[in-house]
């Protein structure tokens, strides 16, 4: 069929998947917050036309919450069925987020998404608010534990490996908990989730406004969203920011690549504008600088220099040949285990033990790799290079663009002049598609940024992978794709559907049932 | 929808749902079908000098 080999087809897999699924989890993470923010406006003030907006703005919610469910359960059969090493060497660590994240945020908005949509003649307003505030706090907390099992695997924190059961295992849940990486993009991936479900609102209604009809209701959900939109885009870019920093502290081959920075920046560093990345040479073409602005980013410092590739390579160069120190030592361990001169060597040299795993790609009995080996595998530690700099260059530029639209929507709506800009409101609605561009370019940053590892400096992404034949991903992976499509067009034809039939027009309702939650 | 339609329509949709469980635990995912990995396949994937791990098989 085509060369590829099971390492690449499973990660495909998982990239795809993965990448539909974020299709959804934006709008959710955002929407629902802004159903709460509308509800509470409706209790707040009894006018029923707020109430029409959560229900009409919730129908829609509720359409996209359903596929992102379907989606999510996938990917976690994979880390079982395709990514078994990966799943025993640290399901230790990893399973206990995505189990918490089941058990607590799941099981949260899942309950209280049923009260959300059958609940509205049954509960008080307020017991009604109340629901809808806990399934927007379910999301949220859903995207905290699933972010802090992925910043696990950016920056592998409270875990040592135990060379008696080949596993990673924990030694202080609360640097998992607290891991810095996983704060920051937990923090940034939500703020773009703000962004996208501002976007979605901002745009349908910018669309009624463009025809003349709903002008009330879209006028006032316009408000919401701008409001919204604007404080989230601002944080998204503050907190990506936070998110840069804390790659250039723990990741540094990562920003060295989205930099495409060949040799070591000094103090103070510049910040690549544009360019093109020369694979062969080396070389990055025709940049543009910025003066400093790196050196912001990546150190929060004038007087630090920052890493570029080639000296980062070196270092793993190095790395590689202490873990092959480690290597040789749980050898011994494992065909010894009482033996403690082995395991002095290996306590000494552990951390360096993956980056000696990354010769088995190149040959199968490690401890005999030649110094040519040796250095080809320090250089299989630099990831897709064009790739990275040219996602983290477009999504840092619709970031920017947000906040200007943002802006603009928010003192046309102050002003009450949001419905008389036809230029705005096309520009509103054309942008709709561009916070799910940022989104997955975002991911794409994160985790092609990671490679070559599954878990950084830990494990090397081929040696995660299960012994399945190619056959078998193929199967699955033409599988995903044919259902994913099919999916993919029931869910636009719902949503473009429900979108355009629009809201009920509000019914007289002067007064809220307040009274009943006393 | 009267109860009782209601009542016939949750008791098919659960029994499909568990019907489609159950052949799944036993047709896809029974103890049988499952590699085995533990420290013994970790050790091999890893430390064995003749496994190549994954590397470059297509079929």
């Amino acid at each position: 069929m085509t060369s590829l080999d099971v390492v690449s087809l499973s990660r495909l897999q998982f990239g795809l998947t993965a990448l539909y699924h974020f299709l959804f989890v934006p709008l959710t993470l955002g929407l629902s917050i802004l159903l709460g923010v509308m509800e509470s406006v409706y209790v707040m003030t009894g006018r029923a036309i707020w109430k029409e907006m959560t229900k009409f703005w919730g129908l829609l919610f509720g359409i996209n919450f359903a596929m992102g469910v379907a989606t999510g359960i996938t990917m976690e059969f994979q880390f079982g069925m395709n990514w078994a090493y990966y799943s025993h060497y640290v399901g230790d660590i990893f399973g206990a987020p995505l189990a918490i994240e089941g058990l607590m945020a799941f099981f949260l908005e899942a309950t209280f998404i049923g009260l959300f949509f059958f609940g509205w003649e049954k509960l008080s307003a307020l017991q009604h608010l109340t629901v809808t505030w806990l399934v927007a706090l379910g999301s949220n907390i859903s995207a905290l534990w699933i972010l802090i099992a992925n910043g696990w695997m950016q920056y592998p924190v409270g875990a040592e490996f135990n060379p008696a059961t080949m596993r990673m295992e924990v030694t202080s849940f609360m640097e998992v908990l607290f891991n810095p990486v996983a704060q920051a993009k937990f923090v940034h991936t939500v703020s773009a989730g703000y962004v996208t479900g501002s976007m979605f609102v901002l745009a349908i209604s910018a669309y009624y406004l463009l025809k003349g009809r709903h002008v009330e209701f879209a006028k006032r959900s316009m408000t919401v969203a701008a409001s919204f939109g604007l404080a989230s885009a601002l944080s998204v870019v503050v907190l990506g920011d936070e998110s840069g920093y804390t790659a250039g502290e723990n990741q540094k081959m990562k920003i060295a690549a989205i930099e495409a920075m060949w040799e070591t920046e000094p103090a103070p560093a510049s910040f690549t504008l544009f360019g093109f990345p020369n694979l062969e040479k080396h070389t990055t073409e025709y940049e543009v600088k910025i003066p400093w602005v790196l050196g912001l980013i990546a150190t929060r410092s004038l007087d630090k220099e920052v890493p570029g590739i080639k000296e980062l390579v070196a270092q793993a160069e190095q790395r590689i040949k202490n873990g092959l120190v480690a290597y040789d030592a749980l050898e011994k361990l494992r065909a010894d285990p009482s033996s403690a001169t082995e395991k002095a060597r290996l306590d000494a040299t552990a951390a360096d033990l993956g980056h000696a795993l990354l010769l088995k790609k190149i040959r199968p009995d490690v401890r005999n790799a030649t110094p040519e080996e040796i250095a080809k595998a320090a250089w299989s530690t630099v990831p897709a290079v064009s790739p990275l700099f040219w996602s983290f260059r477009i999504m840092v530029g619709l970031g920017f663009y947000f906040i200007a639209l943002f802006a603009v929507a928010f003192v046309l709506a102050s002003k009450r002049r949001l419905d008389r800009y036809r230029l705005f409101l096309w520009a509103a609605l054309l942008s709709l598609p561009l916070p799910w561009i940022a989104a997955e370019l975002g991911w794409i940053v994160a985790e092609v940024g990671r490679q070559p590892w599954v878990i950084e400096g830990v494990l090397p992404t081929f040696l995660a992978v299960s012994n399945l034949s190619a056959a078998n991903v193929w199967t699955t992976l033409i599988g995903f794709v044919v259902f994913y499509s099919t999916l993919a067009v029931v869910d636009v034809f719902l949503m473009v559907k429900t979108a355009k039939a629009g809201p009920q027009e509000p019914r007289t309702e002067p007064t809220v049932r307040l009274a009943a939650a006393e | 929808m009267a109860a009782s339609g209601l009542r016939r329509s949750l008791t098919i949709v659960l029994t499909i749902k568990i019907a489609v469980i159950l052949g799944a635990a036993i047709f896809v995912f029974a103890p049988s079908k499952r590699p085995r990995i533990d420290a013994s396949a970790l050790d091999r994937q890893f430390l064995d000098p003749t496994n190549s791990a994954n590397q470059g098989r297509t079929q």
